[in-house]
């Protein structure tokens, strides 16, 4: 009955909450609020290494050991060529052919470059990668995305770590009417719950999100929180919500009502 | 001979003939979660040992780490 299973990129998924590794505080934290929410795909980044870090192993082993699918970033790239070349370098170090596409544009409110986003997608989907492209509410740019073949379009719904919840969600809700078959995933900006609630009633696919949760006072219980308001937007869009009305209209009969009297 | 290249965007003077070289002489565990760009190109793991350095090839070594 409540099969809330979805697919994307060659996989099918139960949990429609995608939960990013950063800025908990501490690893045990990440894994509990992992636990807490159900998630099964994390998003994780690449940095350089220096010799003393221990070859790198020991964020990957914590990771892995949590039993989640893995969907690295290009966090941090301003143009296409490396975008593609720190994919192709997650590719070898993680062995998925997901990755999460990142093209900055510009360094204050950290939006992505809708022309170098497309360009490094449409390399990406060519070199048989499964692009998760993070853009804004664009309808263009994604639909241009959609038409470059990308697994997923994820639509900012405010800046990144900014909390402030969908800023645009004429927009949001457009790209959804607009894309009715794209898998469509909220990413970046949700500060609260409720937020997670809003825009799966619109009918997006999954949300995801980090600083929400690694930021909140009890991150394992936003966990869950945010596992819960996903689940219930899901629900609630599956469910089809009432159409909204101008004036009131009782709910209860006003047949039969006692006392009354015309004024 | 010797050769300047920049790893990890720091200056470094090496013999190391080769990619695989300059690593270990740079103190990497091979073995690590790890990747390797030279010059902004991505270099597979199986090319390390071939891929010669030349003077003023920029390298990043890569490795994961937390993300959003």
């Amino acid at each position: 009955m409540d099969d809330s299973s979805w697919t994307v990129g060659g996989q099918t998924l139960q949990s429609r909450l995608l939960l990013g590794t950063a800025r908990y505080p501490s690893p045990q934290v990440l894994a509990h609020a992992v636990e807490a929410c159900g998630t099964q795909v994390l998003t994780v980044g690449l940095r350089r290494l220096q010799p003393a870090d221990g070859g790198g192993n020991a964020f990957w082993e914590r990771v892995r050991a949590m039993g989640c699918r893995l969907l690295p970033n290009t966090a941090g790239c301003h143009s296409a060529g490396e975008a593609v070349t720190l994919a192709e370098m997650a590719r070898e170090i993680f062995g998925t052919d997901w990755i999460k596409l990142e093209v900055v544009g510009d360094d204050y409110t950290l939006q992505p470059d809708p022309f170098g986003t497309l360009d490094a997608a449409t390399r990406l989907v060519k070199a048989g990668f499964q692009v998760f492209a993070y853009t804004t509410d664009d309808l263009v740019v994604a639909q241009r995305l959609r038409d470059a073949g990308v697994a997923a379009i994820m639509p900012w719904a405010a800046p990144i770590g900014t909390g402030r919840g969908p800023l645009n969600p004429h927009a949001l809700e457009t790209l959804r009417a607009r894309l009715p078959d794209a898998v469509l995933v909220v990413d970046a900006g949700l500060g609260r719950p409720s937020h997670a609630a809003a825009v799966m009633e619109m009918g997006f696919d999954a949300v995801l999100l980090n600083t929400a949760v690694a930021e909140a006072g009890d991150p394992v219980r936003m966990a869950r929180a945010f596992a819960d308001a996903t689940r219930a937007g899901r629900l609630a869009f599956e469910a089809t919500p009432m159409v909204q009305r101008q004036a009131a209209q009782a709910s209860t009969p006003t047949v039969g009502q006692p006392f009354w009297h015309a004024t | 001979m010797s050769r300047r290249l920049s790893l990890n965007g720091r200056a470094v003077s090496t013999e190391a003939p080769t990619l695989a070289d300059l690593l270990r002489a740079e103190g990497f565990d091979l073995s690590g979660a790890m990747a390797c760009a030279v010059n902004q190109s991505f270099v597979p793991r199986s090319q390390w040992a071939a891929r010669p350095l030349a003077d003023g090839d920029e390298i990043d070594v890569i490795s994961p780490v937390t993300g959003g």
